[in-house]
């Protein structure tokens, strides 16, 4: 029953009262606490609360009250969104046992609307990786090949809705980490435009590049999501006054859509680049313009990235201190000496490893060669995206070079395993929203994810699209 | 090329503590990723503005007031907090 349940049907089923919210609950709490003996989605499961909580839009139907669209339906969160009283880890030792003293915005919005809770989903270390192995708590496998990763940051998260663990989940994307363990999993992965959705009560990694994105079946559940947790938040100084707006009467032939020569380079894999180009060839069948667009500074985004990224890192997570919360290891003399023991001991090697480069590149004497040049890059990069827009409506492109790799695979090299995020960091960069969709499989099973790319806050054009690809493939 | 003695000072920086195996670790690795970002350096970007982040806010004021914490709040900080006496933080002493 829970293989082709969608938001939109599962929304159905309980206003028309064919299931109850709470029968809704239990089948998706039997499904996840079975499947995650495997595949390691979630860090815990919220089976007791749940039930209450479904209870409760129960009692609340039967009088007659008229309920928001999603309410009764489950979701899973990525580890660093705060939910008030329940342990927040980020997937880190150094807050194994941090409790979340409020809650995120987003999680007040989809209070509101009578989402269930489910369960926390795994995750890397404070949301860095691409791949989940950076988990203080083990790795998630993939849900379609368990010898092989889900993908990362928001591992946990994708996982979870492929494997019918949730109906939806949350994530956070700050050069990927929504859309591209969506692409390995199967499923949907908006990273909305930044400053849409309000960061209050998100772990914050990266400030000027993270933003909270769904991860859902369909495109269209992603839509009616960023609808619900989207909005300008006072408590978020970088959020934005901001209303969405679908798009009417959307038509392929009204649209152009941008293909970029390096987004098919060097480093793509033959079956992602053939599936990819064969739905490129279907929309221009079906009336969309297809237009050849340069990015002269593409090719410089993943060097920006790695050092605008880390400096900031080494900025936020200078509160993990052992005075006020989290891990803390006393045995010292001094303040000085809690910090950096409590550190060592907190935080695992891609967190130490973008933290020491992050200080370095903003230590004086190499500011300007580093971080100041990456500043500078990243306007030439969000240039590029400009451009484009003055061309075509939607940038389309692979969302990684290939399909799921195996457990271990990039693990020793850690520049290998920043190359996954390739075509997703530019978009980051600039702040345009993008869009993760399956549009196939490789030979092995494998899913395969089309990565669509539209101007700051057309989300509507990026839903508009996929929801014609959806159709067609 | 980034050295050993370099690695401890900016660890030292961050105020995390590191083995001497970590050490070795991080001057490898920091050196072939400060290998790879190299090539911003052959960007021209004397006209070039810095950009801090995507939609260029500036200066989002707030009155410079106090909010009471939720006594819910209070309670679950609290109980957060690694080393506490009564409802303070409790911290080795800063000064002599």
């Amino acid at each position: 029953m829970l293989k082709n349940l969608t938001i939109k049907k599962a929304s159905a089923l309980l206003k028309n009262k064919q299931i109850s919210a709470l029968e809704l609950a239990r089948a998706y709490l039997e499904v996840a606490l079975a499947k995650n003996q495997k595949l390691n989605a979630c860090l815990e499961i919220f089976a007791r609360s749940a039930e209450k909580q479904a209870r409760k839009i129960d009692d609340l139907r039967v009088v007659g009250e008229s309920l928001p669209d999603l309410a009764g339906l489950p979701i899973i969160l990525k580890d660093n969104i705060l939910l008030y009283g329940q342990i927040a880890s980020a997937g880190s030792k150094i807050l194994k046992n941090f409790r979340a003293p409020y809650s995120a915005t987003v999680i007040k919005k989809l209070k509101r609307q009578g989402v269930i809770f489910l369960g926390r989903a795994n995750m890397d270390e404070f949301a860095m990786g691409s791949s989940t192995e950076n988990s203080a708590f083990g790795v998630t496998k993939n849900p379609h090949d368990l010898t092989r990763v889900a993908g990362g940051s928001s591992g946990g998260s994708a996982a979870a809705v492929a494997a019918d663990m949730t109906v939806f989940a949350l994530g956070s994307d700050t050069g990927g980490s929504i859309r591209q363990p969506a692409a390995f999993c199967g499923v949907v992965g908006l990273k909305p435009t930044y400053g849409t959705v309000s960061r209050y009560g998100l772990m914050a990694m990266a400030s000027s590049l993270d933003q909270i994105g769904p991860l859902t079946k369909t495109v269209a559940d992603a839509e009616m999501v960023f609808q619900v947790i989207s909005g300008q938040d006072r408590l978020d100084s970088t959020s934005i006054a901001y209303e969405y707006k679908p798009l009417r009467n959307f038509n392929l032939k009204n649209i152009k859509i941008g293909i970029v020569p390096e987004y098919f380079g060097q480093g793509l894999d033959a079956e992602v680049a053939a599936t990819v180009k064969k739905l490129i060839k279907r929309l221009g069948q079906a009336g969309a313009e297809i237009v050849e667009i340069k990015m002269p500074h593409f090719k410089y985004s993943l060097a920006c990235y790695y050092l605008i990224m880390p400096s900031e890192i080494s900025s936020n997570l200078a509160r993990y201190d052992g005075i006020r919360f989290g891990l803390s290891r006393r045995r010292g003399q001094g303040v000085w000496d809690i910090f950096a023991a409590s550190r060592q001991a907190g935080f695992g090697d891609e967190a130490k490893r973008r933290i020491v480069l992050g200080t370095y590149a903003l230590s004086a004497g190499y500011y300007d060669a580093y971080y100041l040049q990456a500043q500078k890059a990243r306007r030439l990069i969000a240039q590029d995206f400009k451009d484009a827009w003055s061309k075509v409506d939607i940038v389309l492109g692979p969302t990684t070079p290939s399909t799921a790799f195996k457990i271990g695979e990039n693990t020793s090299d850690p520049l290998q395993m920043y190359l996954e995020d390739i075509y997703t960091v530019p978009v980051n960069l600039a702040g345009v929203p993008a869009l993760s969709l399956p549009v196939g499989r490789d030979k092995k099973g494998l899913p395969i994810g089309a990565h669509l790319v539209a101007n700051h806050f057309t989300e509507n054009k990026l839903f508009a699209l996929g929801k014609e690809i959806e159709k067609i493939i | 090329m980034i050295n050993k003695k370099t690695v401890k000072h900016i660890a030292r920086l961050a105020r995390l503590g590191v083995s001497a195996k970590d050490i070795e670790k991080f001057q490898k690795e920091l050196s072939a990723i400060l290998g790879f970002v190299e090539k911003l350096q052959e960007l021209d970007t004397t006209e070039t503005e810095p950009m801090a982040q995507a939609t260029e806010t500036i200066n989002v004021f707030r009155a410079d007031k106090a909010r009471p914490a939720s006594e819910r709040f209070r309670k679950q900080f609290l109980k957060n907090l690694p080393a506490k006496e009564k409802n303070y933080i409790k911290v080795p002493p800063i000064l002599e």
